[in-house]
């Protein structure tokens, strides 16, 4: 078995972040999981999104730490245990559904981006169906036009030659870089992601699009933005850590506090640590003002 | 003692630690923030109250096509005097007229080492700060709502649209 690392994924109601990890055996119909819960008490089954390793929640149950009042009767049931989840199942349910055992239920997606060639023949396999990326109201399951999309992205970033982007001012890199999430959504935050966490692009070009990832305007693939932006909030490079804080900054979402908190806590450029207690501020004033 | 402002790009001027620069040096990538046309700089002066501030920071925004951080270096006149830097009253390109009248500067006759010079007085002495988005946004809105900034002269399509809908909505 391999493991994966990965993150669950709601399709409804943003993220929930439980570092678990995954192995997927081809030869049987088992998938078990190791995690560490952050929330929850019990994990159940199911893969969560993991933007470096490409794969994509299944689905799953979680037991949430305290009954909730606005939990209420499922509309259907689930199948499934502990150490083990059903590939192809496409279970959507909402937060603080509940099964019939009780369970709180978050939902899932079944679809799944293997990281290489001999993954994506392995879950092929089993599911007996092809596989393929979803987002919530963009499905792209044309295996083509998936790659034109990948080789799109990796173009947009390897053959920038920008070395210096002008605050305010909308380039050429900008200008694609926006009108390809407007078109694919989440299936170009994805693959942004993946080049970001696993590329070598230029520090100065993830800063610009990191910025102008917390500009853009469009809810579906905001907690997506949100995610990508608390992931390079951490990188190595300080430029990269101020294009992640300017995106946070533009997006205004408090849900980014924590990972702001923490980011203060780590950041050892005084300057920078500075910029991001201002938009620690700046969050913390919105969510009083919500 | 009045004072400079030179919009910058902050990333450029994050002080790290580097193995292979000399103790009097200073990195290159700040130089990527004070280019010249016909060896002069555009700079902007600020009173030593910093009463003009903002109207400055309006200007600045109020001249881009889209919504943006503003980063920005201050530093005191004299470290151009102390260079042998001319500082001439020229007026400027934006919005606000006011600011077009009265605040603009060009600091004139720059050598290429009296530019490094400048740029390492900045690096080093200067005060860098940063007006993000939702704060230039806020800016630009009062400045319109004042009428130093006609809403119909902010050059962005996009960037008027939204202080036009921040207008509507109540600022």
């Amino acid at each position: 078995m391999s493991w994966f690392q990965c993150y669950f994924d709601l399709m409804f109601g943003g993220k929930l972040y439980i570092p678990c990890e995954l192995a997927c055996d081809a030869g049987t119909a088992e998938t078990r999981v190791r995690q560490e819960p952050l929330i929850a008490q019990t994990f159940t089954g199911g893969i969560a999104r993991d933007m470096t390793d490409r794969l994509v929640c299944i689905y799953s149950v979680v037991t949430l730490p305290s009954a909730s009042s606005h939990l209420r009767k499922p509309s259907r049931r689930l199948v499934g245990d502990e150490t083990t989840c059903f590939w192809g199942r496409d279970f959507r349910g909402m937060i603080g559904d509940t099964t019939e055992e009780g369970e709180a239920i978050v939902a899932g997606r079944t679809a799944v981006v293997p990281e290489n060639r001999e993954h994506v023949g392995m879950f092929q396999d089993y599911v007996g169906e092809r596989v393929f990326l979803s987002s919530s109201t963009a499905t792209i399951e044309d295996s083509s036009m998936y790659e034109d999309l990948e080789k799109q992205i990796e173009s947009l970033f390897r053959t920038c030659d920008e070395d210096y982007f002008e605050d305010g001012t909308v380039s050429s890199f900008s200008r694609e870089l926006c009108a390809v999430i407007d078109n694919c959504r989440n299936a170009a935050i994805e693959l942004i992601a993946y080049w970001f966490l696993r590329g070598n692009i230029k520090h100065n070009i993830m800063s610009e699009a990191l910025r102008w990832l917390g500009r853009i305007e469009q809810a579906e693939t905001h907690s997506y933005r949100l995610w990508l932006l608390g992931k390079c909030i951490e990188s190595q490079s300080v430029i990269v850590r101020d294009g992640a804080l300017l995106g946070i900054a533009a997006l205004d979402d408090p849900h980014s506090t924590p990972t702001l908190r923490s980011a203060i806590e780590k950041e050892k450029c005084e300057e920078l640590r500075i910029e991001m207690q201002s938009v620690l501020k700046q969050l913390e004033d919105t969510a009083q003002c919500r | 003692m009045p004072l400079m402002l030179r919009r910058i790009k902050k990333q450029n001027w994050y002080k790290q630690t580097h193995p292979w620069l000399d103790e009097n040096e200073i990195p290159a990538d700040p130089l990527a923030d004070m280019n010249t046309s016909e060896n002069s700089l555009s700079v902007w002066y600020i009173t030593d109250d910093k009463a003009n501030l903002s109207d400055v920071v309006a200007a600045i925004a109020a001249n881009r096509e889209s919504l943006s951080n503003l980063d920005y270096a201050i530093f005191d006149s004299k470290v151009c005097s102390g260079l042998g830097i001319e500082i001439e009253h020229s007026p400027g390109d934006t919005p606000h007229r006011n600011a077009n009248k009265n605040w603009h500067r060009d600091l004139k006759t720059l050598s290429g080492n009296k530019l490094l010079a400048l740029t390492a007085a900045i690096y080093r002495s200067g005060t860098r700060k940063r007006t993000n988005d939702k704060e230039v946004l806020g800016l630009l809105v009062a400045a319109s709502s004042a009428g130093t900034i006609p809403i119909e002269d902010i050059k962005g399509d996009s960037l008027r649209e939204k202080v036009e809908r921040k207008l509507r909505s109540g600022g």
